[in-house]
């Protein structure tokens, strides 16, 4: 690997000519210390003058071509960097540098962290090659050495639902359970987590290893790609490999943030639900209002106050304009004894009163105490039951 | 229970809402020639200092210095999946920082004109609320 650091200004110009003759791609950021880099033809075999593109990589044992063996040594070698994640290799990364710059993540969190966050179970590449004869995938043929998010990731998403459930029932202390819910389905939900990730600039290795190879491209810009399909077989021409192991983009997605969570959680726990708060929770915006249906408000209203030792809700017309007209407007008031409980519009009579009951009952249920530290913690006796 | 929570809605993005603030710009491609004249300005953009210094300015930033034959293009990626393409044929070097500069510090999104009314868009509702002939002072003075 050749590699030309900052102070090598010379070589510069020779180094434009070498670019130049090997038709290679010069990779700036590659570590946070060197300054660029480009790879040339040591590590990874050059691209063969002629091959064959099999979709499926054929058994050494019964065809040997040097391009073959070339195409061994490379799988061979991205499996092995893979598998064991070196940290120097993942420092050469710039896809993972510049995502570490972007997300501003501690020195602790190394690339090689990074990069297992970015390696799903389902991307693992089988140890041996299938044959010609039997191109079955068999499960015993994939090894579980790889280091993966598999665990991360279940420690992420409890970490993560246990903050988002703290932090909507620290802010609305009153959401009955069916909103919570959906609430917190809307925060963390897989398509959610998903398109922050993409947000990010995570990118996926859709390429197979053979295509890889013929690129002759490096190890690790495969680190720097979110992987989570096995990409010895390619989708070409509308057939597709399906197998327990495939799972969906969205899904492998929703691992990563998970998977940076619970690493960031193993550093300082601090880190971790500053994290959440910064890119999930009170970095985006959920308008819980919205997220309310009411079937009967009305009824709910008056079980409410009965129950909290209200008087009775009564409706009155406040306003009205155009009772004859093609479009009327009532604003209705409910109140209970002198008490204005909430107000609503409409184009009739009963839709205005059932906005102003629900309005009554919104303004119950997404209460929000003040952050005063001397007031009393509000324990909610639960939803009405009507 | 009547109470009912309706579902697929989801959070929506506020980008450097929190204390995280996520650069657009994810990745440059510089495109060269070795041959053509057209690309004589990129050719010394790149033998000279600048590229080094953007690149430890920006360490967000990815950069790729690719040689292929043709007029000499810089392309940035985005985070929101689009990118765009500034063709740099014929440019001097302090040209093409210009156009490398306007890469850096787009959003990624297409180009639009803002109507002259259009200079506050909020997710948030309005604070003063919307103005309703029902409320207030309903006598007129006058």
């Amino acid at each position: 690997m050749l590699k030309l650091y900052g102070a090598a200004a010379p070589m510069r110009s020779q180094l434009l000519k070498l670019a130049i003759s090997r038709s290679n791609v010069w990779r700036y950021q590659r570590s946070i210390k060197t300054s660029y880099s480009f790879y040339s033809t040591e590590t990874v075999p050059t691209t063969p003058t002629s091959h064959t593109v099999s979709p499926i990589p054929l058994s050494i044992g019964e065809i040997q071509t040097p391009q073959l063996l070339e195409y061994k040594n490379y799988y061979q070698n991205l499996q092995q960097t893979l598998r064991d994640l070196p940290n120097e290799v993942c420092d050469q990364s710039t896809a993972l540098v510049t995502l570490h710059k972007r997300l501003g993540l501690p020195k602790e969190f190394t690339t090689a962290l990074l990069s297992r966050c970015l390696t799903c179970r389902s991307s693992n590449l089988p140890t041996t090659l299938p044959s010609t004869q039997n191109i079955k995938l068999h499960k015993k043929n994939y090894s579980n050495q790889q280091r993966d998010n598999y665990g991360l990731n279940i420690f992420g998403k409890n970490l993560l639902t246990f903050q988002t459930v703290k932090y909507l029932l620290d802010k609305y202390p009153r959401l009955p359970t069916p909103v919570l819910n959906v609430a917190v389905n809307a925060y963390i939900s897989d398509e959610v987590l998903a398109s922050i990730v993409k947000s990010w600039g995570v990118e996926s290795e859709t390429q197979s290893v053979m295509e890889r190879f013929l690129r002759n491209e490096p190890a690790d810009v495969t680190l720097g790609k979110l992987r989570y399909f096995n990409n010895l077989k390619r989708i070409s021409d509308g057939v597709e490999c399906i197998s327990k192991l495939n799972f969906s983009e969205t899904a492998a997605y929703s691992l990563v943030i998970r998977s940076v969570i619970a690493t960031l959680w193993t550093i300082d726990e601090k880190l971790a639900t500053r994290f959440i708060d910064d890119h999930i929770l009170v970095g985006r915006k959920l308008d819980i209002a919205r997220l309310f249906e009411f079937e009967q408000p009305t009824r709910e209203l008056a079980r409410l106050c009965e129950r909290e030792n209200l008087k009775r809700p009564v409706s009155r017309l406040m306003a009205e304009s155009g009772r004859l007209s093609k479009s009327p407007v009532f604003i209705v008031g409910v109140f209970s004894g002198e008490e204005k409980l909430g107000e609503g519009f409409g184009a009739s009579l009963k839709e205005a009163k059932a906005k102003a009951a629900s309005d009554a009952l919104m303004k119950w249920y997404c209460y929000q105490p003040t952050k005063d530290p001397n007031q009393k913690t509000v324990i909610d006796p639960g939803t009405v039951i009507v | 229970m009547v109470v009912k929570g309706i579902t697929n809605r989801f959070s929506i993005a506020r980008n450097g809402y929190g204390e995280s603030f996520i650069h657009p710009c994810r990745k440059i491609i510089i495109q060269y020639c070795n041959w053509g004249g057209s690309s004589q300005g990129i050719r010394d953009f790149l033998v000279s200092e600048r590229l080094n210094g953007i690149a430890s300015r920006h360490k967000q930033i990815e950069f790729e210095v690719i040689k292929k034959s043709g007029h000499p293009v810089i392309t940035g990626f985005y985070n929101n999946g689009r990118n765009k393409p500034i063709c740099v044929r014929n440019m001097d070097p302090i040209e093409i920082n210009k156009k490398l500069e306007i890469l850096m510090n787009s959003s990624g999104d297409i180009l639009r004109r803002w109507t002259k009314n259009d200079n506050v868009r909020s997710l948030n509702k309005s604070v003063r609320g919307i103005w309703s002939p029902f409320h207030g002072n309903t006598t007129p003075s006058l």
